[in-house]
């Protein structure tokens, strides 16, 4: 009965992998299709005449190295700040004792309830006041302070108990080693997830470099990639093989940081 | 270990990205250097120097995607005028996101010296009228006066047209026109598609249709459906018993036994797409389809052919237009580079590489793709009505009255309503919207 019930769970989990699974294979497999072969029908899963024409087409149509690069810079740089930031802020949030700090935790909360769609007109003023507009910070800047990060870790922060950073404080720590030196290294599963969260944003953000941006050598690769779609038409193989490069990237963080993730054991360094 | 291996690799990557990013992410605007000069930035992305290098900015979507004839004529221009001061910089967007630059780059002062775009309306009080050029409203197709004053260029002309599986015609024997003495009428096409069908075990559709008002209109003036009064734009004539006609056909195409299929109708599948797959007669799209079915169809033979017509042959014209931006600080120059470009040398290799039809008048490229010609034949043969309606609704610009007649015709396919509903639908979004029209009694 036992076994039945594991094979059941497997195929239940194999499954549903495999309805998420399937239409990354699909683009991937799709990627090495020659032009003609994309809408034969009927369609075949396979490519019956394989082909990395696609591939050395987008390379030679994009400046892919430079978009590349200044996707990376953004994502980099906003993923290291916002990780700062919402640790810092999740933090005090949940360990120190200020009369107005839960209400102001729940102002910050309350503005998860506004879509960024309706501060954008602002938000774009400001950046264009601060002398932003066309400058790869004016990626950055106003996507850096996420309040679903400073949730995240204020959260797990609540669960680490007091009696750590006080006998911190006797032993002779100040507030900024107990931060750097026990807090950060218990909540490195935390900020592996906020990380890949981050990369993954940043990396597929398209919004914002589209309204701070207006000079081809400093668009991203989601910018590049939009250009593909025209008015009339739409150029499949390129896009296909470009979609698969841009991927690389975020596959890559998830492999590294999967471990961290997965290791949901880590909570404290206490003994229960 | 691997892994640890993998993870510094990763950050020894981005790390290198970052900084050749970083080295030119800092700066917020772009500048050309000339000799013995410093540099010195105007609006937007236009640049000049002391020595009095300008550099215009040309903002333009789908150009690489059509085939890049308007990067040809550019290299072209910036090696004649390499030593006369001015070079032109594309750059290129997706059309999706052309209005949302446009317009933010209007709000902070910073616009294009140039933009390639399919409507100038929407921008209008930041177009540079034309009125001091050599270039004159006379010498294109289609109307880029507006208030009195020649604003756009058309740079390149589209055309709905009708294109066929040849390969599949061939097979059943159906012969299909491409002279004016051979055009089918709206019957006849219907009969000689059913026929392709039955004779071709892979076709299953007679035809697909766009999901655009533009196609579905193109049907209706073919059965003499106008939007608006020849004798009164403040009239609307839209309901009436030729529309009724058209429409009733059209929903006759989807119904059980018809030509072709709701699913195309309201655009759940892509008619392009699904064209491509060979299991289709008959493809009312444009001249625009050229460039990809020419690279991306292989398993059969296509064609151009003239239109099916019911009273009136018909097709819709568009393209894009070409202007200059106001406020730019590189007016002249601008009007420079469009006076060179529309010189018949330069045009007509412009129309060549990207296979357009030419905008302007007196020009006869030699296209690569053979066919183009169809859609030349339906200019001529058209009647006026679509491109009244189009200069009516010029005037109204900035008062949209959306996707109407497409919209109206989805729940139409989907049984949702009749003929008659459409155009009760239609004519009271166009009340609603355009101001000072009314229903013609």
């Amino acid at each position: 009965m036992k076994q039945l019930k594991k094979g059941l769970i497997y195929v239940v989990a194999f499954g549903v992998a495999a309805i998420w699974i399937f239409p990354v294979l699909w683009l991937l497999l799709s990627s090495f299709k020659p032009g003609d072969e994309l809408f034969t029908y009927p369609l075949t899963f396979l490519p019956k005449h394989a082909t990395m024409n696609n591939y050395a087409q987008a390379l030679e149509q994009f400046n892919f190295l430079r978009y590349m690069a200044n996707t990376a810079f953004i994502t980099l740089v906003a993923s290291v700040i916002t990780i700062l930031m919402s640790s810092m802020c999740g933090y005090a949030l949940a360990k120190y004792k200020y009369k107005w700090l839960n209400v102001l935790f729940f102002c910050l909360l309350a503005t998860t309830m506004l879509p960024t769609e309706v501060i954008m007109r602002p938000s774009f003023t400001v950046l264009y006041t601060l002398g932003l507009y066309d400058s790869l910070w004016g990626c950055i800047i106003p996507t850096v302070g996420t309040m679903t990060g400073v949730f995240l870790m204020r959260q797990f922060f609540i669960t680490v108990p007091d009696e750590l950073i006080e006998s911190a404080r006797i032993d002779g720590a100040n507030e900024g080693t107990i931060f750097a030196r026990i807090m950060i290294p218990i909540c490195r599963s935390q900020i592996a997830i906020l990380a890949i969260f981050s990369f993954r944003w940043r990396w597929n953000d398209y919004i914002w470099p589209l309204l701070a941006l207006r000079t081809p050598e400093k668009y991203t690769l989601q910018l590049a990639l939009r250009t593909l779609s025209g008015a009339e038409a739409v150029n499949w193989t390129v896009l296909l093989s470009s979609s698969v490069l841009t991927m690389i990237p975020v596959l890559i963080v998830f492999i590294i940081f999967n471990k961290q993730i997965m290791n949901s054991n880590m909570s404290s360094g206490v003994k229960g | 270990m691997k892994k640890r291996w993998l993870a510094l690799g990763a950050c020894a990557a981005l790390t290198a990205a970052t900084v050749l990013s970083g080295c030119g992410g800092g700066s917020s605007s772009t500048t050309t250097t000339a000799a013995g000069g410093a540099d010195t930035t105007t609006a937007g992305g236009n640049t000049s120097t002391p020595t009095e290098t300008v550099e215009l900015e040309l903002l333009i979507s789908d150009d690489t995607l059509e085939g890049g004839a308007m990067a040809t004529v550019v290299a072209k221009f910036n090696e004649e005028f390499k030593d006369k001061g001015i070079q032109v910089k594309l750059n290129e967007i997706a059309y999706a996101d052309m209005q949302t630059q446009i317009q933010n780059r209007a709000a902070v002062g910073e616009l294009p010296a140039l933009v390639k775009l399919s409507n100038f309306d929407n921008y209008i009080d930041y177009v540079l009228p034309l009125d001091d050029s050599s270039l004159s409203q006379d010498d294109f197709l289609r109307d880029g006066t507006r208030n009195g004053h020649f604003y756009g260029t058309s740079v390149n002309n589209t055309a709905v047209g009708m294109i066929i599986n040849k390969t599949a015609f061939d097979n059943a024997g159906v012969s299909y026109p491409t002279t004016e003495e051979e055009r089918w009428t709206w019957d006849e096409f219907e009969a000689a598609v059913k026929e392709v069908v039955e004779k071709n075990d892979n076709v299953t559709t007679g035809l697909v249709i766009d999901h655009s008002q533009q196609r579905i209109d193109t049907v209706l003036y073919s059965f003499g459906m106008g939007l608006f009064d020849p004798a009164d734009e403040t009239k609307l004539t839209f309901k009436s018993d030729a529309t009724k006609k058209g429409l009733e056909y059209m929903l006759s195409m989807y119904q059980d036994g018809g030509i072709s299929k709701a699913s195309v109708g309201v655009g759940t599948e892509n008619a392009q797409d699904v064209f491509k797959t060979g299991t289709v007669a008959a493809h009312l799209a444009g001249n625009w389809v050229m460039n990809d079915y020419s690279a991306n169809i292989s398993s059969f033979e296509w064609c151009p052919v003239l239109m099916p017509y019911d009273t009136y042959k018909a097709t819709s014209l568009g393209g894009n237009w070409f202007y200059a931006m106001d406020g730019t600080g590189v007016e002249e120059e601008s009007i420079q580079f469009l006076e060179w470009f529309y010189e018949p040398e330069n045009y007509t290799l412009y129309c060549e590489t990207g296979n357009y039809l030419p905008g302007r008048k007196g020009i006869e490229p030699s296209y690569t793709v053979e066919g183009l010609d169809i859609f030349n034949m339906e200019i001529n043969a058209s009647i006026d009505q679509p491109e009244y309606d189009t200069s009516v609704l010029n005037k109204h610009s900035g008062e949209d009255w959306g996707q109407a007649v497409r919209d109206a015709m989805d729940r139409a396919i989907a049984g949702e309503m009749d003929a008659d509903g459409v155009m009760d639908y239609v004519v009271g979004e166009m009340e609603s919207a355009l101001s000072g029209v009314t229903v013609a009694e």
